[in-house]
């Protein structure tokens, strides 16, 4: 691992921590529904969106009524998304005059915008029209991340309300995270990414001369769209030469904005944030993933302030700042060690002044092996799912680390909402396991945590490992799903085992090399996607109800600190304790077998 | 085809309400 590693990986600690701090102020006021500082001209925008709605903001809801609405909301959605790339070859604002998706496509892709995944199983530049983009995904981007953040703000409710029935009111959650958080971010930040030159614009793909033709292979496809194999079963490849290159344009700017911020991760183009047009510059690159964490972070200080003790916070956000390090810096040398092969053929493969050394292959040059992986640690941590360096063609062991960051739960800063949400489940199983230890009630920020509590966190914590490894047992058993893998071996499982982890883990970044616009993998990863958000979301909204009807208790001699180190601690040992039991048996078939391999000769 | 998946959102909707039923009569059986 080089010092420029360590450096940006310090610089960008430092500068997210200098922005998560007044982000949480912002999001705390947010979440308590007063006033928002700098934004009182935006109160009566809300008040115009409630009227037109019908939405009473006073009136508050039980989490049974949270729910719904939440899901009637979400369930809405996706049918708009899907209807809206059903007839896209109809409508406006396509100057490629793209066709309509396929049924299955659409599907998948509607249920991966609703739940915050982004998984694309489309290239967006050959399939979507600028309509789909912007009115179907963009609108999915804020609304998705919304939806998180109000749940996020109903279990911190739960935790600092005495003895109510109420966790708030989806609608005006909704209404104040889009209005006074996610919108103007974006509006920044995508002025910021133009200038940056990101391009925003409708104009008709732009057709150039190439100085020389270019002759290159390709993997030759079958009338059902999936890769020819020969007698052996490697892929058969045909040669192409081109004369002229096509240039993708569009609104990017707007879509990549909320993208990052809303933890969504869908790029416009299909090779995400490596596009030049998407992230040109290595400052857009430094900010993009600043963007990505800046809420995450934020929501832990304002978890602080809204239960009126900011430690608690700061002992979260440390909790996931010490695995992430951790996982980075994995990554980092993973990627930055010598290829055992090439060291065997006496190759230079360090680090100096006229190389990057280690392992470049699937990352840019302009990023290099620092960004490269400071930014798949980011992106996997956090459930975005953008990519700027293709995970397919990390080391096995530095591909393994942003899988296990997600298997994890996407906990570690996690998604818009999500990660928080998904770490105060952790903590009440931490507190839980440490009154078990020491022979007391397990109590949480003054509530007390009942049966009822860990009933719904067990269900909350393991509905995405049952999602995951279900998921990847029938596509390895089906000829169906290993029909999508262009790797066999310990390779191609690595890359199931990854499209599903990142499907019902709700992040969407993909392993390369698996096919997987294909009715199987659209329908399976579907299902994974909806029931990885929604089937977590229900038990925690109804934790948040249960903790509401509490009395908060005050701390006493015997209450166990929950700010301290030793929490922080045992935060830390119970995440990674839950995620290793359930996945060390799926990482050995994939990721430390072909470690392994690499080594035994 | 459409319909096939428009019912399958449906059906996705339909089982997480009922799950949501589910988890709140576990409280039920709880007390």
């Amino acid at each position: 691992m080089s010092m420029q590693s360590l450096a940006l990986l310090a610089l960008f600690l430092v500068v997210l921590l200098a922005l998560a701090w007044p982000m949480g102020r912002i999001l705390a006021r947010v979440g308590d529904g007063g006033p928002v500082p700098g934004m009182h001209w935006l109160a009566g925008v809300e008040r115009l969106f409630y009227k037109v709605a019908g939405v009473a903001p006073a009136s508050s809801m039980g989490w049974k009524g949270y729910a719904v609405a939440l899901l009637v909301f979400n369930a809405i959605g996706a049918l708009f998304v899907f209807a809206l790339q059903r007839l896209q070859g109809l409508l406006p604002l396509n100057p490629q005059a793209l066709g309509n998706i396929s049924p299955d496509s659409a599907f998948n892709t509607a249920v991966s915008f609703v739940s915050n995944t982004n998984w694309q199983g489309y290239g967006g530049e050959q399939t979507m029209s600028y309509l789909t983009q912007m009115l179907g995904l963009t609108g999915q981007n804020f609304f998705s991340a919304a939806t998180g953040m109000a749940v996020a703000f109903a279990l911190i409710r739960g935790f600092a309300s005495r003895s109510t029935q109420s966790i708030g009111n989806f609608w005006v959650d909704l209404t104040r995270s889009t209005l006074y958080v996610l919108l103007p971010l974006s509006l920044l930040f995508s002025v910021f990414l133009m200038g940056q030159g990101v391009i925003q614009n409708f104009s008709a793909y732009q057709d150039v001369q190439l100085v020389e033709p270019v002759t290159y292979t390709v993997p030759a496809t079958g009338a059902d769209g999936q890769a020819v194999k020969d007698a052996q079963g490697a892929p058969v490849m045909r040669s192409v030469t081109a004369t002229t290159q096509t240039i993708a344009m569009g609104p990017v700017a707007s879509q990549e904005a909320i993208k990052m911020l809303g933890t969504n991760g869908g790029g416009f183009f299909n090779a995400n944030s490596a596009h030049p047009f998407e992230n040109p510059t290595p400052l857009s690159n430094f900010v993009q993933m600043l963007a990505i964490f800046l809420i995450p972070a934020g929501l832990c200080f304002a978890f602080g302030h809204m239960v009126g003790d900011p430690r608690q916070g700061i002992a979260v956000l440390a909790a996931m700042s010490l695995i992430f390090v951790a996982a980075t810096l994995a990554v980092m040398g993973a990627e930055q060690s010598a290829h055992p092969h090439l060291a065997a053929l006496g190759v230079d493969q360090a680090a100096s002044a006229v190389q990057a050394g280690g392992n470049m292959e699937g990352k840019e040059t302009r990023f290099g092996i620092s960004a490269s992986t400071l930014f798949a640690a980011v992106t996997t941590a956090a459930s975005c799912g953008a990519v700027n360096a293709m995970h397919d063609s990390f080391t096995p062991l530095g591909g393994m680390v942003p899988m296990l960051l997600m298997q994890l739960g996407e906990v570690v800063f996690g998604g818009v909402g999500s990660g928080l949400y998904g770490m105060l489940v952790f903590a009440i199983l931490a507190v839980f396991i440490a009154g078990l230890m020491i022979g007391r009630t397990p109590e949480y920020l003054g509530k007390k945590i009942g049966s009822y509590e860990m009933k719904m966190t067990s269900i909350a914590v393991l509905v995405t490992p049952v999602l995951v490894l279900a998921g990847t047992a029938i596509a390895v058993m089906l000829d169906a799903g290993k029909a999508g893998v262009a790797n066999p071996g310990a390779h191609g499982f690595s890359e199931i085992l990854y499209a599903f982890s990142s499907a019902a883990n709700n992040n969407g970044s993909a392993f390369a090399g698996l096919s997987a616009n294909t009715p199987f993998y659209n329908t399976m990863l579907a299902i994974a996607m909806w029931f990885g958000r929604f089937a977590v979301i229900v038990p925690i909204l109804a934790i948040a109800g249960a903790l509401a009807a509490k009395p908060r208790l005050a701390a006493n001699s015997g209450t166990m600190p929950t700010h301290g180190p030793v929490f922080v601690g045992l935060l830390v040992g119970v995440v990674l304790l839950v995620g290793v039991l359930n996945y060390v048996p799926a990482l050995a078939l994939g990721p430390v077998v072909e470690h392994l391999q690499l080594y035994s000769k | 085809m459409d319909a096939l998946f428009i019912g399958a959102l449906v059906l996705f909707f339909a089982v997480t309400w009922a799950f949501a039923a589910g988890c709140d009569k576990l409280k039920t059986k709880g007390k």
